[in-house]
């Protein structure tokens, strides 16, 4: 649990949250604090409560200490780890497909 | 006040000074700047009921608030104005939230309309400090105020508590609307687990651990202290016979004159304390999270023991040591439910042989035995500032101890007697030098009729020492200073000699006359360079009706011992070979 050696692997969360500004930004950062890659990120407001929800999929060797750490964001309402599958990735993909954006050339174009 | 009462019309500045009033604030450590003006003009309007410390740098009014908290227990709050005034407090936030210190930061913002659009002195301070903060609130309408303010004050003194960023624009402390005090704290995401009630089964489980131990121990922590469980801690080591030993910001958790203290673990702790650690069947932590300064090599650290961790954060139980038993809950609670669950009587010679053990290691590795001074030399010692300050104490009234960083803020904790809580004060997790000066004012300030002893190195004295003008302008006299004064960036030179092959980059270290320095400052400066008048400078201090600042002139090249080689198992200590200890303790 607290070794560096254990291999990386894909990890899937849905964590809760306010709707409010910042509060994926904290969340965000805990992942970023331990040099993970988030693969993928979902985030939307639910359903009129004031709350958000995010699904995140993130390369890293372990979560768990990153799931108690979201649960102490004082924005953070409830997070869960869910087992990940290909599927989620497939279903982002199809979002991605839909927004079609050139790779950037320099200078920037605006598209 | 007047004029406006009549209307119900107050502007956000006014808001934001009665919402610290109504939170039981009186003093405030700050520095004015253009964002933070409106706040600043509001304020003599509250001068009978908010005091303003003006500090010299942000840092300091940060640090100060710190010392404010941790002498007293309250809530500390600084202030500053935005961009650099906001980033100079970045310090002592980081500081705050890693030693758990409740502290609101309130810091001006560029008005609304020019938010990200690098104005002047903006800075995204929210941004910046968001991995340190407990949480944080970017305030653009006065009428959120009295909400934020009571969340913010909420957040930072309940659970673990921590640091609270409040940023103002200037544009919301400007605006006038009439406040609404009837505020409701709604936060659904956020649990204060010193209210919640240990989980029954755990703490049954637990106290059977206890009772069947062969060779327990307690370690005490910042836990204890914040939740003002010295009594329950007594009542528990008492019960059951248990040893306690505390960390660094457990110092004065527990008694050290009582037969079952142990004293302290850790990189700079005591072998026999150490010793006990690895041999232990059973450790039950209250209160503190197994940083790697009293660890070692995680891995290696109680290799016989079944663990049960005690914290009110639920992040921190099984983060680096693999526990058997966690509990969730504040350390006063979880212990009385302890003491409820344990017989109430648990046979006296119950621990007898692993009580002896200890006591061997005791008298094999006794501290004041085997680290005094250096026999061999008539150079005036850290040790002897140690001694006499120590002494002084016992025969003074009451004082606190606050530390800087290094070499001296271990002299310290491990040459003095530590009786009750928060006597002991330092900078522990984030180790700020820099932290003494500014930290004593605040604690000189909340506690005005005790004496504030700050020690401190000569490196870390010269990062803060600006702060000492703040104390001559307030009328400060009982803080008093004391620089254990080698010439080095002494730790970081002591790392250099011991692993590095005496390689002494980046770390001799000039200074000012510091006696003189003082005495530009306005106040009293003492240098003392042998043994002869170390007392009397002490005494002398203690006598005089000012700010004192004794510059401690010590053997240059003087080593902190025991010491445990970062990243290596607390059961290898390295001690010094000039106090003739057997070199068998020198390996595990």
């Amino acid at each position: 649990m607290m070794t560096t050696a254990t291999p990386v692997k894909r990890h899937a969360l849905v964590v809760r949250l306010n709707d409010r500004p910042g509060a994926l930004y904290r969340a965000v950062g805990l992942i970023r604090r331990r040099d993970y890659n988030v693969a993928s990120l979902v985030v939307g407001a639910t359903d009129g409560s004031g709350t958000s929800k995010m699904v995140i999929v993130v390369d890293a060797a372990d979560l768990h200490q990153i799931v108690q750490q979201f649960s102490r964001l004082i924005d953070v309402l409830s997070v869960a780890e869910i087992p990940y599958e290909e599927d989620l990735m497939e279903l982002f993909a199809d979002v991605m497909r839909r927004f079609d954006l050139p790779l950037a050339t320099t200078p920037k174009e605006l598209v | 006040m007047t004029a406006v009462e009549n209307t119900g019309l107050r502007t956000g500045a006014q808001i934001l000074c009665e919402a610290l009033v109504r939170q039981g604030v009186d003093v405030i450590f700050g520095i004015p700047g253009g964002a933070i003006m409106p706040f600043y003009h509001a304020l003599p309007e509250y001068g009978d009921q908010l005091r303003h410390v003006l500090c010299r740098h942000e840092q300091g009014a940060g640090h100060a608030a710190e010392g404010y908290a941790r002498a007293s227990g309250r809530v500390g709050v600084c202030v500053a104005t935005s961009g650099p005034g906001a980033t100079n407090l970045v310090t002592p936030i980081a500081d705050a939230w890693m030693d758990s210190s409740p502290m609101v930061a309130i810091t001006g913002q560029v008005g609304s309309a020019l938010l990200g659009t690098d104005a002047f002195q903006e800075t995204d301070i929210i941004g910046i400090t968001v991995p340190i903060t407990k949480h944080s609130y970017l305030v653009r309408d006065p009428r959120d105020l009295p909400r934020v303010i009571a969340e913010a004050f909420h957040i930072a003194s309940t659970g673990r508590p921590g640091p609270v960023l409040v940023d103002v624009t200037k544009d919301a402390q400007q605006a006038s609307v009439v406040p609404d005090w009837d505020v409701e704290i709604d936060l659904p995401g956020y649990v204060d687990y010193r209210r919640v009630e240990p989980d029954p089964t755990a703490i049954a489980n637990a106290a059977q651990l206890l009772a069947s131990a062969k060779r327990p121990l307690i370690l005490a922590g910042n836990g204890v202290i914040q939740s003002g469980a010295t009594v329950e801690l007594l009542a528990l080591a008492e019960l059951t016979g248990i040893p306690v030993i505390t960390t660094l910001h457990g110092l004065g958790a527990f008694p050290q004159e009582h037969p079952l203290s142990m004293g302290m673990p850790g990189m700079h702790g005591w072998v026999h304390v150490n010793r006990a650690i690895q041999r232990c069947d059973v450790l039950l932590n209250i209160g503190s999270r197994f940083d790697d300064r009293v660890t070692g090599k995680a891995s290696t650290f109680a290799p016989n023991a079944s663990i049960i961790h005690v914290d009110v954060d639920p992040s921190e139980i099984g983060k680096l040591v693999a526990v058997t038993i966690g509990i969730v809950g504040d350390a006063r609670t979880v212990i009385t439910a302890l003491l409820s669950e344990l017989p109430e009587s648990m046979g006296s010679d119950r621990l007898d042989d692993w009580i002896e053990e200890v006591g061997e290691l005791r008298a094999k590795f006794e501290p004041r035995q085997a680290y005094r001074r250096r026999p061999d030399t008539a150079d005036l010692q850290p040790h002897d500032v140690c001694a006499a300050l120590n002494a002084a104490r016992h025969a003074r009234g009451p004082s606190r101890i606050v530390t800087d960083v290094g070499q001296h803020q271990m002299w310290t904790a491990q040459l003095l007697d530590w009786k009750r809580p928060r006597s002991h004060i330092t900078s522990g997790g984030s180790g700020t030098m820099g932290f003494a000066v500014p930290a004593a004012l605040g604690a000189a300030i909340a506690l005005p009729d005790e004496t504030i002893w700050a020690v401190v190195g000569d490196g870390g004295f010269q990062m803060t020492n600006q702060e000492i003008a703040t104390m001559a302008q307030e009328g400060l006299t009982n803080v008093k200073i004391a620089i254990v004064n080698n010439g080095y960036l002494g730790m970081v030179r002591q790392w250099q000699q011991l692993f590095e092959g005496r390689r002494y980059s980046g770390t001799p270290l000039s200074g000012p006359d510091f006696a003189k320095l003082a005495e530009a400052y306005g106040v009293r400066g003492i240098t003392v360079d042998s043994v002869a008048t170390v007392d009397w400078a002490i005494e002398e201090a203690w006598e005089h009706p000012g700010v004192v600042v004794i510059d401690f002139r010590v053997e240059r090249e003087a080593n902190v011992f025991p010491i445990v080689p970062q990243g290596r198992s607390i059961g290898e200590m390295m001690v010094d070979a000039h106090t003739h200890v057997p070199a068998a303790v020198a390996r595990a």
